[in-house]
């Protein structure tokens, strides 16, 4: 998984998301997510503990949804088969509530199908490689990410700073979010001057630092993923 | 005023500057939405808990469009925010690739209506709101809201739209301002 072209393995993800998002069918949804989650097994370097943790979020979700569907669906019969607390519980919202939830165990799989494979970085050489999206953008973006664990620093130091003066503020408060666009401000000029000034043109014709490679193999993941979901979808 | 049409470096620089701040923002919404979601678990009432923090994913995107006022800013920097997110470990993968688009529609929407030209406080809520909207017309499929009772989505969708002006529109108008005036957008806004 983890040598498969970046750009082609976000479009199929993101065609079988849209897909799935308006199919109700909870087979299909067990199905993906088993599938993403074999995929993401069978690559190498896989940050397990990251992985689990996320996998563990993500059912937790599930579960959240599961009770709503069960508990607020809008498909209720006769069919009564227990009781929560207010609610009768039906067959009918017991499938929604399968639905609902088999669904987000889908997405998360595929998302981290996506996440735990791709390194950030070709990513996003192969949306310029691949997708001719415009370099000005792909190594602007990429400039700034490569500040994430900075400015991951810099949430903290910023919390620890207002909580030191004795300030209240929550772990979402403007007062903390104030300083860190600041920041963003000032480096966004230094940066975009030290890329120009070392030469960065972004209309100029590019030679290729890191190719990333697109092969039949590609293709065939995008076309075999794509085509088991639509066929999941009539026969299952 | 120095707006241009044309994108500079720094101001792609800027929108992933601001993304991977606002990004680093959202994880911590994650996880406060995860464990208040947790808590609403028995109830049934998860998606709810989620709602009223649900603004703080169009902040990216209101923000910058106050701050380069330029056609496609809102759009695309919501999704980029929304890529930087995947990364991070979010919740619906390549997938918040069409909630950031749609979101930023909603948004890009309202400002194109005032030709870029006005961000006051009440252009930004509206902003906010139309994300809000345009995001949960999207949600009743991709989260199949729509197969819950409209008794559940009635009190959902307003919460929503309180939280889209709040966020987006109030906090996000109030810290542009504070940045104007603090004179640190000169070289991005113009001198206005």
């Amino acid at each position: 998984m983890e040598r498969l072209n970046p750009a082609y393995k976000f479009l199929t993800i993101l065609i079988v998301g849209i897909i799935l998002s308006f199919s109700f069918n909870i087979r299909v949804n067990f199905g993906v997510f088993l599938l993403s989650v074999l995929m993401t097994l069978s690559s190498r370097n896989l940050e397990y503990k990251k992985f689990f943790f996320w996998l563990s979020v993500f059912a937790l979700c599930a579960l959240g949804f599961f009770m709503t569907g069960l508990l607020f669906s809008k498909n209720i019969d006769s069919s009564e088969i227990g009781n929560w607390g207010f609610a009768t519980i039906s067959v009918s919202s017991l499938e929604t509530a399968l639905r609902l939830s088999s669904r987000i165990l889908a997405f998360g799989s595929l998302a981290l199908l996506f996440s735990m494979t791709t390194r950030p970085s070709s990513f996003f050489h192969s949306l310029r490689q691949q997708f001719k999206i415009p370099a000005k953008f792909t190594y602007g973006v990429l400039a700034a990410y490569g500040f994430l664990p900075t400015i991951k620093n810099e949430y903290v130091l910023v919390r620890a700073a207002v909580s030191v003066r004795g300030v209240k503020a929550g772990p979402l408060s403007p007062r903390l979010l104030y300083p860190m666009l600041v920041r963003s401000f000032r480096r966004a000029e230094n940066v975009a001057m030290a890329m120009e000034s070392r030469g960065f043109n972004p209309k100029a014709e590019r030679g290729e630092a890191f190719p990333v490679p697109l092969g039949p193999v590609d293709i065939l993941f995008s076309a075999s993923f794509v085509a088991a979901v639509v066929f999941g979808l009539i026969f299952l | 005023m120095a707006f241009t049409k044309e994108w500079r470096l720094k101001d792609t620089v800027l929108i992933g500057l601001v993304a991977v701040a606002f990004a680093v923002v959202y994880l911590a919404a994650v996880y406060i939405g995860v464990f208040i979601s947790t808590l609403a678990t028995p109830l049934g009432l998860a998606p709810l808990a989620n709602e009223p923090i649900c603004g703080i994913w169009f902040m990216a995107a209101t923000f910058i469009a106050f701050v380069l006022r330029k056609p496609g800013a809102a759009v695309i920097t919501n999704i980029l925010a929304a890529l930087i997110e995947v990364f991070l470990g979010s919740f619906y993968g390549p997938l918040v690739f069409v909630d950031g688009l749609v979101a930023g529609l909603g948004a890009e929407l309202v400002f194109a209506l005032y030709g870029y030209k006005n961000f006051n406080l009440a252009v930004m809520c509206m902003a906010g709101l139309a994300s809000a909207v345009t995001s949960f017309t999207w949600e009743l499929y991709r989260s199949g809201f729509i197969e819950l009772s409209w008794k559940f989505l009635i009190i959902m969708f307003p919460v929503r739209c309180v939280s889209g002006m709040f966020f987006a529109g109030f906090i996000c108008s109030k810290l542009g301002n504070s940045l104007r005036s603090a004179g640190l957008l000169r070289s991005f806004m113009g001198n206005v």
